[in-house]
């Protein structure tokens, strides 16, 4: 069995080339994403893994492997703490 | 590239209430509930249904519901409120003043009002997108200002008149207004100093989400309503605006260079 990290299922976003916007359309609150974020989430709902998401911001933000780790973990944990996370788990092969 | 702020919690607390009312999507319909009055209103297909308590509750209860049910109809047609000030410039292009309460809204709006501008409304604007562009339409509440600024020393000998309980000291005043006009800018207003600053799309839309709380409805219009925002993020130039009494007389030339 494998797991990856998912939007939560209740979230509108809106993706725009600064950033982005996420509505919970549960708890009806609302948040901003930086280009970063941005990037995160629009990885996110396309289904990507760790690595695929972390290899999207080596290529938008031309940083290391690294940094992107870091920045990206940094950042699901924010989006874990505002409960705009869900967890797939899928049969792995 | 920096994680560090990606995420921001903007809101935490339940932001589809208004005033005393609140608004829950349940199965296609919308009630409304006025939390004092436990009187409630339907919103049916574009059409009001008084619901229970209704007929007992007080007037001022009754008008807050019809107001709220209002707004939730006009949605339904493709006109969303946000709370904001309008005016419009003597070329004819609408302003929106967005921002919560106590920032500025209705005293940049009477001060530009006194310059020759037209008010769309003080507390709500309606806008609409069509076509390729985004109209503002009035929603003619008065205007409300406080009596007490040295800047509208016209006002001062009406300041008896504020009701008792308003320490900003408001009252009602007269302006010319307009009943629609094509959207040029959205301003921020803030009580602070400084230049006026264009804010990214992103801010933008996190600004008009927060005061056009009904987005968060969840009904068959939430898709549309979020639409019309993003139109107006992406296409309408928005900024935050510094302002302090003492440049309340400048602010006509001020904006004249934005847009």
């Amino acid at each position: 069995m494998t797991s990856r990290n998912r939007t939560a299922p209740d979230t509108v976003s809106v993706l725009l080339d600064d950033g982005a916007v996420v509505l919970d359309m549960h708890t009806k609150h609302y948040y901003s994403l930086n280009e970063t974020g941005a990037c995160v989430w629009n990885a996110l709902e396309d289904g990507a893994s760790d690595d695929d998401a972390i290899a999207r911001l080596v290529t938008r933000f031309d940083v290391t492997e690294a940094r992107a780790s870091t920045a990206y973990h940094r950042l699901l944990d924010d989006l874990r703490r505002a409960r705009l996370l869900a967890r797939e788990t899928r049969a792995a092969g | 590239m920096d994680g560090t702020g990606a995420v921001g919690v903007m809101e935490t607390a339940p932001s589809w209430t208004w005033g005393d009312v609140d608004a829950r999507d349940e199965t296609g319909m919308t009630r409304l509930t006025h939390s004092a009055a436990r009187a409630e209103l339907w919103c049916d297909g574009g059409r009001l249904r008084r619901g229970s308590g209704y007929a007992a509750a007080s007037r001022p209860a009754r008008h807050a519901l019809a107001r709220t049910g209002a707004i939730l109809c006009l949605r339904a047609r493709g006109r969303f409120l946000l709370h904001a000030s309008g005016v419009v410039d003597p070329r004819g292009r609408a302003w929106l003043l967005a921002g919560d309460s106590g920032c500025g809204k209705s005293t940049l709006a009477y001060a530009l009002a006194r310059e020759g501008w037209r008010v769309l409304g003080d507390d709500g604007v309606l806008v609409e997108v069509a076509g390729s562009a985004v109209i503002a339409h009035g929603w003619h509440d008065p205007l409300h200002v406080s009596a007490e600024l040295a800047a509208f020393p016209e006002l001062a000998g009406r300041i008896g008149s504020a009701p008792p309980g308003d320490a900003r000291r408001r009252i009602a005043v007269h302006v010319d207004v307009a009943r629609r006009a094509p959207l040029a800018a959205i301003l921020l207003p803030a009580r602070a100093a400084g230049d006026a600053r264009r804010v990214t799309h992103t801010t933008a839309l996190a600004a008009l989400v927060r005061h056009s709380p009904w987005v968060v409805l969840g009904d068959v219009h939430a898709a549309a309503h979020l639409a019309a925002l993003t139109v107006m993020a992406r296409q309408i130039p928005a900024f935050v605006l510094p302002h302090d009494e003492s440049d309340l007389g400048t602010l006509a030339g001020r904006l004249g260079a934005l847009a």
